[in-house]
């Protein structure tokens, strides 16, 4: 999103156009700052400058072939069973889903030096529940390292298959489980049928889940910062 | 409970905080905390979404707060959620028509214990009351299953199959603790038929006459042998649904409980005597960290089942029985999985 065109304009507001995190450390001779009306450093500059200054940071565009996964999990005597539809990779699978550790689907491109700081993604899948049936599950996205800035320095948006899922409507964490360190944006409650709330997540690879078509098939996801 | 004032704080910061984030709608408040893994003791850094963040954060004059309960609730759900997902490990997926009958593999009952040579030592005000064998124990332990099948089939000459299934558990109260209502005698034997045929199942139910409530009933059963009284109860097991937990839709099917900790999705259990009396004691059986347990116990004046020095082993459940009139609760379990061989058990701290 560009910065305003007009009235007031913060140093802040400047700095998270260039993807840094809100409320830090930063100034005007920055880098990033500079860059967004492209200034060497020491130039001279005024504010009204970076009036509809864009970051203009490029897409990061890659093709995911859908896989598809169920199992079960057994707590005492108690047995639930989930499917999961997507990509994930063995190490990014684990924390999901304790102790199944299948790989599901591929991504074409897993790291953009523009997005997640570099880092690779381990994972972009939607988890649901098919015993007891439910009708929303949630959508993972993993990223491979600790603490990865949690601002549009990431990401902004991520298009699944034509659908816009915002960074702000995510929970963020990060932690570290079983060796692997990670940081973690994940959606709830997102339709089993994005045009049908009343549909069951399905166990079959056969069906969709959320925006995650049919196993098998290619579907791009973008990544966005602007 | 009060409620706390929020500052930015640092990811590495135990305290609860807030940040600043933005969209295209503008600045907007994230709720940040740290809460610590129950089992591995890691910690993880949590922010909110804009969405749940404004739920729970409170706007007034002199800054932003939270609700202590909440944030209380919050950690207490994920540390309960994390702590069942390392339970898991305990088990492992099952062939279909090999480990477990195709019935049960097509209810998605789809996997089975790692180990079978295992037991449950059970534990109520931290003392050891009662110790439940798997069939598929070895050695001593065998011996002392096969001893109790034994002083079953000696009261109970018709009774058979104790055996038919690896997982099967039969088990014995230790002397010189309260029984537990409504049994009657610690000379009770207790047999749980896992993964069970349901036809026999089917015919239990009817023997017992057993209301149809239309439940969901768990992949096993228990049959009470009292040995002094000669008697026999059947205790069902049931799966929390709507049926169960929804007043207002099933009043006649819905199973009143105790308030309930933080805990995963308990399951109940109802006991019938062999003219089909229904007891006045329910139990119910859920999961959670032993801390929310302490605590629970605590606020409640009930005692925390497990001793101090067994608060790190594989506590797989808590059962607590209680009246089902009033609610008052007789009895609360702790039940430790222990592995026969301790080197093919769970590396699971």
């Amino acid at each position: 999103m560009a910065l305003t065109s007009s009235g007031a304009l913060s140093l802040n507001e400047m700095h998270i156009e260039a993807g840094g995190s809100s409320g830090t450390e930063c100034s005007l001779n920055d880098s990033d700052i500079r860059g967004l009306i492209s200034k060497s450093a020491g130039a001279s500059m005024a504010f009204n400058e970076w009036y509809s200054a864009s970051a203009s940071i490029p897409d990061f565009a890659t093709t995911m072939t859908v896989g598809h996964t169920n199992h079960s999990t057994t707590i005492g005597y108690t047995t639930t069973a989930q499917a999961s539809k997507g990509f994930l990779s063995t190490s990014g699978s684990q924390p999901m889903f304790g102790t199944s550790t299948n790989n599901i689907g591929s991504l074409s491109s897993t790291s953009n030096a523009n997005y997640f700081g570099g880092n690779v993604v381990h994972g972009l899948a939607m988890l649901g529940s098919t015993n007891p049936t439910a009708t929303v599950g949630s959508i993972h996205l993993y990223v491979a390292t600790l603490n990865i800035s949690n601002s549009d320095a990431s990401f902004k948006e991520v298009v699944i298959n034509g659908t816009t899922y915002t960074r702000s409507s995510a929970n963020y964490s990060s932690t570290t489980f079983g060796g692997f360190a990670y940081t973690n944006w994940n959606w709830q409650n997102v339709q089993a049928d994005l045009s049908n709330a009343s549909a069951n997540i399905s166990a079959f690879s056969t069906d969709s889940m959320g925006p995650f078509p049919a196993a098998g098939n290619n579907i791009t996801i973008t990544f966005k910062r602007t | 409970m009060s409620e706390i004032k929020l500052n930015r704080e640092l990811f590495t910061s135990e305290k609860t905080g807030v940040t600043l984030d933005q969209d295209d709608s503008g600045l907007f408040q994230r709720l940040t905390l740290r809460v610590v893994h129950p089992v591995t003791n890691e910690p993880c850094y949590m922010e909110y979404s804009k969405e749940d963040s404004k739920k729970v954060l409170l706007q007034k004059e002199d800054g932003t707060y939270v609700k202590e309960e909440d944030v209380k609730y919050l950690k207490e759900s994920w540390q309960s959620n994390e702590y069942e997902n390392r339970l898991a490990v305990a088990w492992k997926p099952a062939e279909k028509g090999v480990d477990i009958p195709e019935y049960w593999y097509d209810e998605a009952i789809q996997i089975i214990p790692k180990y079978t040579a295992m037991w449950d030592d059970v534990y109520v005000d931290k003392q050891k009351v009662k110790v439940d064998y798997s069939v598929g124990c070895t050695g001593t332990p065998l011996n002392k299953l096969n001893n109790l099948i034994s002083l079953v089939r000696a009261k109970f000459p018709n009774d058979s199959d104790f055996k038919k299934q690896v997982n099967n558990i039969i088990g014995m109260y230790l002397p010189d603790h309260s029984i537990r209502p409504p049994y009657k005698s610690n000379n009770t034997i207790t047999v749980y038929h896992m993964y069970y045929e349901i036809d026999i199942f089917n015919q239990l139910l009817k023997d017992y006459k057993v209301p149809n409530y239309d439940y969901t009933y768990c992949f096993w059963y228990g049959l009470k042998y009292d040995l002094d009284s000669s008697e026999r109860y059947f205790k069902l097991v049931i799966r929390n649904s709507d049926e169960v937990s929804n007043y207002q839709k099933h009043p006649d099917s819905f199973i009143p409980r105790p308030q309930l900790p933080v805990c995963n999705e308990p399951y109940f259990a109802k006991i019938y005597s062999p003219d089909g009396t229904e007891a006045d004691e329910y139990d119910v059986f859920f999961s959670t960290t032993p801390e929310i347990m302490k605590e629970y116990c605590k606020e409640n004046n009930l005692k925390f089942p497990i001793p101090e020095d067994k608060e790190k082993e594989y506590i797989w459940t808590y059962g607590i029985v209680y009246d089902k009139n009033t609610l008052d609760v007789k009895q609360v379990k702790g039940y430790i999985k222990v592995a026969q061989d301790p080197d093919t058990w769970l590396k699971w701290l």
